[in-house]
């Protein structure tokens, strides 16, 4: 009997977590796994236009907590990155960011490609300096979908190595699983946390997922099947995870950002997120940390989250969220 | 790990959703009530004496007997309580004041009752409460919360664990917040009403536990912290209602003692040490550095120069962290970042410096016994034109000589100590012996050995590093020891170093830390003294 967080999330099949040797048994995840993965995904495909979300989640324990938001958030991710963006989606792309696209090259083949926006957000058309070509190109509305403009990277390399090993668990989860996902070099998820801490914890923790037939078709440790890493640069890097000394102002923006822990949260002014969650255990909810989200609530902006729905069932016991939108990020 | 910290935090939120408190309140127990009235009124009897020594010993000896008869489990006749030798002692200082002089006598007698009736109400109750759970199916770990949190509370220790093991061997003392939120329990004892307990909000809300049982006397407050509120957001998810709120204890916001009691608590110890070097204070003769007082479990204290580091070993010997990943370095902390409950290694025996005296043995062994005297005699010298002269004058000195110093006159100070070997450069070391040659200090022929000192002095840092070596590979094995054997450590363990002769360090449970920064003299830093000394 799965919970209605699980069944929110569309996966094709039941996940199992646990220990390996419990995993046989498969019983179902408990609910407060299944909150947190749901409340990861969920933050994930929201995107407030112009604004950041900011969630706090209160718990009685982070142990694992960042790790399975995470799962969430990769799950959002392969099911809808390679989406293509829309025109509104198009035009928030800042001023001299990359963008990736597809044109139609030899044989009419289409090629992947990027450049850079060479005019404001807004702007209409849009121009691009083609990397790596001699080419200039003016986007306009009408033409815009046959580019087939991306949030990500196309895959450059059909080369999985060993990520072709996690390829099982996601096809067993995401319906219509698009293996170029894997491959794709952009990172998904920022994580600020002790890493040394929170790799322990999940240490030993494995997922099984069943297969059409009910069969169990893999399992695999939750460290290999988020991918985790310190550098987006290299490739296979789902995660990125940073201990909270190791945070820069980072270049990239992140669709989401996981804050694990107080010490995480004063990270806050580097971080470049669509949307953060910040996870807090109750001992540690003291007054540096209500000052901090006291200080951030005060200038939120309701209208960003006029159109975020609603959770499938009220919170686990023991767990707190609060949610507000800040326009122009944190 | 195997997947044990997913477990736990499933067994957290399994807590939280069905987490209960009961509250037992034993029964009257008029001796008990009288003690506790007749110790309120020694407090309001000293409140208007004016403060000094005696009086902090007075209030800091009354708090221990009134939390060794409240919070005790064991029977009032136990020698573990010292309750007669605690009368002794507060009768000795209190006849520095007349006006306690007069109502010993009431404490006496009620004391001495409790010991020819030594059948203790609350230690019954916290044994039932074992009995019945042990009747339980599959019955797993209780903790039972020491109220050792600021000063030591006497009758806490292996007699106390002892008798509880024999009635349910699983049976786990917690006496620090560290240790309490790295444990799940099935069953969770609080045997006083949480007064002062420095982790009681975690005891009510961590949910390391499915409940918490308060063991209280009627006369003693029960206390329940509530629970921090979420600021108001755009949007709220849907919450579950809960049908069953624990009503049955008083909800406050505040938890431990009174802001002013602490401070007067703190403000009290600090004037032990300040009384010594207050007159002192405002010249440069004497060095003090600034420093945190830290209350230990065994009824010591210590002050720690802030900003400097102490090992801390606590997840290690509680099972927090694997021996080999502190092989390459022991797991350190700042004196500022030290918790209630943390377990820090310091030096009990011998004097100064343990590292010194362990590279002074392996220079003894290469035959060079005498090297650092020859090679560090100037700090001695140092040391007297210092208090000859003050460090001002030495500093604009070594200015006249183009030695311009950059930190404050006082850090020349610093150069008599073994924290700091030697000046930062080879010149500015010449030009400080010079110095303490004309001024008379030092030989003559000072300045033609000066290069000689500085290559011994070079010599010396290679010993230092060979004897930190030395040191944590024999502190390291004597700790796995420890922990290969699952020793407990309640207050304190002296560590004797296999292979390293050089006095003895000890583990020692913090009890206290002071949240203001004091200046100490020197010689006191780092030395662990008794509570009064």
């Amino acid at each position: 009997m799965t919970t209605p967080w699980e069944q929110a999330l569309g996966l094709r099949s039941p996940l199992f977590l646990g220990p390996k040797n419990q995993l046989e048994a498969q019983t179902p995840m408990p609910e407060w796994a299944a909150f947190l993965i749901y409340l990861g995904w969920w933050l994930s495909r929201i995107k407030p236009g112009g604004g950041t979300l900011f969630c706090i989640a209160v718990l009685p324990t982070r142990k694992c907590a960042a790790a399975l938001a995470t799962l969430g958030s990769l799950f959002s991710s392969a099911q809808g990155a390679l989406d293509d963006m829309n025109w509104e989606e198009f035009l928030e792309i800042p001023e001299g960011a990359e963008a990736y696209f597809l044109l139609k090259r030899e044989k009419g083949k289409l090629k992947p490609f990027s450049g850079k926006l060479t005019t404001p957000a807004g702007a209409s058309p849009r121009n691009i300096d083609v990397s790596g070509e001699p080419l200039k190109l003016s986007i306009f509305p009408g033409g815009f979908p046959k580019y087939h403009f991306r949030t990500t990277p196309y895959p450059t390399t059909h080369r999985l190595g060993r990520i072709a090993r996690v390829r099982p668990v996601y096809e067993g989860s995401i319906p219509d699983f698009d293996n170029y996902w894997l491959v794709s070099a952009s990172s998904i998820s920022l994580v600020v946390s002790v890493a040394a801490q929170w790799l322990r914890d999940i240490d030993g923790l494995n997922i099984l997922t069943l297969g059409d037939d009910g069969e169990k078709t893999n399992v695999m440790t939750l460290k290999e099947v988020l991918m985790v890493g310190p550098d987006a640069t290299v490739p296979g890097t789902k995660v990125l995870l940073h201990s909270p000394g190791g945070v820069t102002p980072a270049g990239g923006r992140f669709p989401l950002a996981v804050l694990d822990g107080p010490a995480a949260v004063r990270t806050l002014p580097w971080i470049n997120a669509r949307n953060v969650l910040v996870l807090i255990e109750q001992p540690e909810f003291d007054d540096s940390v209500y000052n901090e989200i006291v200080g951030l609530s005060s200038r939120r902006d309701d209208s960003l989250v006029s159109n975020v729905g609603d959770f499938p069932a009220p919170v686990p016991f023991g767990a707190e969220v609060s949610l507000f939108g800040l326009r122009g990020g944190v | 790990m195997n997947g044990g910290a997913f477990c736990a935090a499933t067994q957290s939120f399994k807590n939280a959703a069905h987490f209960k408190t009961l509250v037992h309140k034993v029964d009257r127990y008029p001796p008990i009530d009288e003690l506790a009235r007749e110790i309120r009124n020694w407090f309001s009897t000293i409140a208007g004496e004016e403060e000094d020594q005696q009086l902090t010993n007075v209030r800091v000896r009354v708090a221990r007997l009134r939390g060794t008869v409240m919070f005790g489990l064991l029977p009032f006749d136990h020698p573990a309580l010292q309750l007669t030798q605690q009368l002794e002692q507060i009768s000795e200082t209190a006849t520095y004041f007349p006006s306690l002089a007069g109502i010993f006598d009431r404490l006496e007698t009620l004391v001495g009752y409790l010991i020819e009736n030594p059948d203790n109400p609350k230690g019954k109750a916290v044994i039932e409460q074992l009995r019945r759970h042990a009747l339980k199916r599959s019955p797993r770990v209780v903790a039972i919360v020491s109220p050792k949190s600021r000063l030591a509370v006497p009758g806490w220790g292996e007699e106390l664990r002892d008798e509880l093991v024999s009635v349910w061997p699983k049976v786990d003392i917690v006496a620090s917040r560290k240790r309490f939120l790295a444990g799940r329990f099935d069953k969770l004892i609080l045997p006083w009403g949480g007064m002062g307990c420095p982790f009681l909000y975690e005891l009510f809300h961590a949910y390391c536990s499915p409940s918490i049982d308060v063991i209280a006397y009627s006369s003693e407050r029960c206390i329940r912290p509530g629970r921090r509120e979420l600021p108001k957001g755009s949007w709220h998810p849907r919450k579950r209602s809960r049908t069953s709120q624990p009503q049955d204890i008083e909800v406050v916001e505040s938890i431990g003692d009174p802001e002013w009691k602490q401070i007067e608590f703190w403000t009290a110890l600090r004037s032990v040490t300040e009384q010594a070097g207050l007159e002192q204070r405002d010249n440069d003769r004497e060095f003090y550095l600034q420093a945190r007082l830290v209350l230990l479990g065994n009824e010591t204290k210590v002050f720690l120069a802030e900003g400097s580091k102490v090992i801390e070993v606590s997840d290690l010997l509680e099972g927090r962290q694997d021996s080999p990943e502190v092989s390459s370095r022991f797991p350190r902390k700042r004196v500022g970042d030290l918790r209630p409950g943390d377990l820090i290694v310091l030096r009990t025996s011998g004097s100064g410096e343990y590292l010194i005296s362990v590279a002074d043995a392996l220079m003894k062994q290469d035959g060079k016994a005498d090297l650092r005297e020859r090679a560090l005699d100037w700090k001695v010298a140092l040391n007297s034109a210092l208090t000859a002269h003050g460090s001002k004058v030495l500093a604009d000195m070594l200015a006249k000589r183009g030695q311009v110093f950059e930190s404050h006159h006082k850090y020349i100070w610093v150069w008599t100590t073994m924290d700091v070997i030697r000046p930062r450069s080879e010149n500015l070391f010449y030009e400080l012996l010079a110095i303490l040659q004309d001024l008379g200090f030092l030989e003559s022929e000072a300045l033609e050995t000066a290069e000689s000192r500085w290559a011994m002095i070079r010599e010396i840092y290679r010993y230092h590093q060979r004897a930190g070596a030395k040191i944590r590979e024999s502190l390291l094995k004597k700790l796995k020891k420890f922990v290969k054997e699952k020793r407990s450590i309640d207050d304190s363990i002296g560590l004797t170093l296999p292979g390293v002769n050089a006095g003895e360090l000890s583990v020692l449970r913090v009890s206290a830390v002071d949240p203001e920064v004091i200046e100490v003299p020197y010689h006191r830093v780092g030395i662990v003294l008794g509570l009064f000394d």
